[in-house]
């Protein structure tokens, strides 16, 4: 089983993110459950997802402990996670600037949303084709949006500098029976 | 084909595989998606209407107008809007209307919390209208069930001739679970009255006889009345005496959820025995007290401030544990922490 949890706020992409990454996962033929926890302002309010994805039926889809937590923004508390990922200066277990990479790399800080959704793709181990990205992303920008997921998909530590501070390689407890598709944690 | 299916979209689903075609609503989290899924399937299917009204006074209104004139109607709400269709309510258990109506509940009271979880509207499904009524209440905890109950509860609406509810919750309607909504086997009962103009001529809100017309004080046709309108419906629910029961032989303590917060302690079964009503209202009594024999503990576990547990004591006759998780938190770390304090160190 795996749980993650993506936090933000409204705004920068939490449900685009979460859907997509469940989208993908159950295109692979995981169950999952994802489910949103906001607060009724559109813009600028607490925007948590709750996913899970297992190989058998999920009982309970509401995340206590996950074993990765994407870190946006500070609005939502008490969210608790083995490995945090993070806008910097959010965390201090994995900080990547995805707002400037999101500029430096595609012009726009939006873009940041689908670096972190390439980076959380490999921390869970799942490798998809551009193709099977195409399905799932937003039609609007999508070529654009298609690379930002590549490019955070393979970030490295040396492509980031200061940042980038993974405290230890941590495994899922399960590993896919298909290669490639989920599975161990990609190096970093 | 399997794929990822919100509760609220597999809600209209499970209305349009009931045979629904006709919706009225105003819009509300946390359960406006229901409505603009069938804003859009009007646009696509000329044979389904649509109206998004000017109120949920009205909503409720044009869906037993609807339902008179021959569709099967329904609406979707949250507890605002439901608190204001309960004169409608009322009156369409008086006229014997088929109809169906979805609260997605968030918490209250008024505007309170719009998209927080709560299960704040149990006891208003069942006492929020004047008079003796005995509605009928689905309340799913997954994304499948939303599909089954939905389309169940527009089968049960025309067994009973009554408006029915279903119950859901912000999490449960917000929740994605990969599903295969095509092979979800649903049982249809058909339109089973004639509509306006072809059968009954007469439709008043008043006590009335069998052809309508109103009796206002004859105390014997009411009697007859009531008593002809509760035993249907405790034959129609008896239909549907859908519930959960995980046994544990290894603990004396029984805990009962429903919605989302079953869904949340669903991790407690190798601790605990759970019980979960899904057809919640009318109270499964019978099942409660067989389920209950044999645990010492009887803890109801929900996201209100007792309501349910309120009505299993009356029902069981004993002392019932109430753990309430309130204000939009609901997860097992609070549920764990509120059966610590109450089984383990006595609180109150």
């Amino acid at each position: 089983m795996g749980k993650v949890i993506i936090s933000g706020e409204g705004g920068q992409g939490v449900r685009v993110v979460s859907h997509s990454l469940a989208t993908l996962l159950a295109n692979l033929g995981y169950e999952v459950s994802l489910l949103y926890d906001y607060d009724s302002a559109v813009r600028g309010a607490m925007s948590v997802a709750h996913l899970v994805f297992d190989k058998e039926p999920i009982a309970n889809p509401v995340v206590g402990e996950a074993d990765i937590l994407l870190k946006l923004s500070d609005k939502a508390d008490g969210l608790r996670a083995e490995k945090t990922v993070c806008e910097i200066g959010l965390c201090t277990d994995e900080e990547i600037p995805f707002g400037r990479l999101g500029i430096e790399q595609f012009g726009k800080e939006i873009f940041g949303n689908m670096i972190a959704l390439g980076r959380l793709m490999t921390l869970v181990g799942l490798e998809v084709s551009n193709e099977e990205l195409a399905k799932v992303l937003p039609l609007k920008y999508r070529e654009e949006n298609i690379s930002a997921v590549q490019f955070g998909s393979h970030l490295k530590e040396e492509d980031l500098g200061r940042g980038l501070q993974s405290r230890k390689k941590r495994e899922f407890d399960f590993v896919s029976e298909q290669p490639g598709a989920i599975g161990p944690e990609a190096e970093s | 084909m399997k794929r990822l299916v919100q509760g609220n979209e597999a809600i209209f689903l499970g209305a349009i595989k009931a045979g629904a075609n006709f919706f009225a609503g105003y819009p509300i989290s946390p359960s406006s998606e229901i409505l603009v899924l069938a804003a859009e399937y009007a646009a696509r299917d000329p044979g389904f209407k649509f109206i998004q009204s000017e109120d949920e006074l009205a909503a409720a209104n044009a869906i037993i107008g609807a339902s008179l004139a021959g569709a099967k109607s329904f609406t979707a709400t949250s507890g605002p809007g439901f608190t204001l269709m309960q004169e409608a309510i009322g009156y369409g258990h008086q006229v014997e209307i088929p109809t169906v109506i979805v609260d997605v509940q968030r918490v209250g009271p008024a505007t309170g919390m719009p998209t927080m979880p709560a299960q704040q509207d149990i006891v208003q499904t069942n006492y929020g209208s004047s008079g003796d009524y005995y509605p009928l209440v689905f309340y799913p905890n997954s994304v499948e069930e939303c599909y089954r109950y939905a389309a169940a509860a527009f089968s049960a609406a025309e067994e009973s001739l009554s408006p029915v509810i279903v119950l859901s919750d912000a999490f449960v309607g917000h929740l994605n679970e990969v599903v295969d909504i095509d092979a979800i086997e649903v049982e249809v009962v058909p339109r089973s009255r004639p509509p306006l103009g072809t059968g009954r001529r007469f439709f008043t809100g008043l006590a009335h006889d069998e052809e309508g017309k109103p009796r206002t004080a004859d105390a014997m046709v009411y009697r007859e009345w009531l008593s002809k309108v509760k035993a249907r419906h405790k034959k129609v629910a008896a239909r549907y005496s859908d519930l959960e029961f995980k046994e544990n032989t290894s603990t004396d303590t029984l805990l009962i959820s429903y919605g989302i917060v079953s869904r949340v302690i669903a991790p407690l079964a190798s601790e605990f025995a759970l019980f979960r009503p899904i057809r919640i209202f009318p109270m499964m009594g019978v099942e409660l007290r067989e389920c209950a024999q044999g645990y010492e503990k009887i803890v109801v576990i929900e996201a209100n401030d007792g309501q349910y547990a309120c009505l299993v004591e009356r029902e069981l006759k004993r002392e019932v544990i109430q753990i309430p998780l309130l204000g939009g938190r609901i997860n097992l770390d609070l549920a764990r922490k509120g059966l610590s304090e109450k089984l383990e160190r006595g609180l109150p």
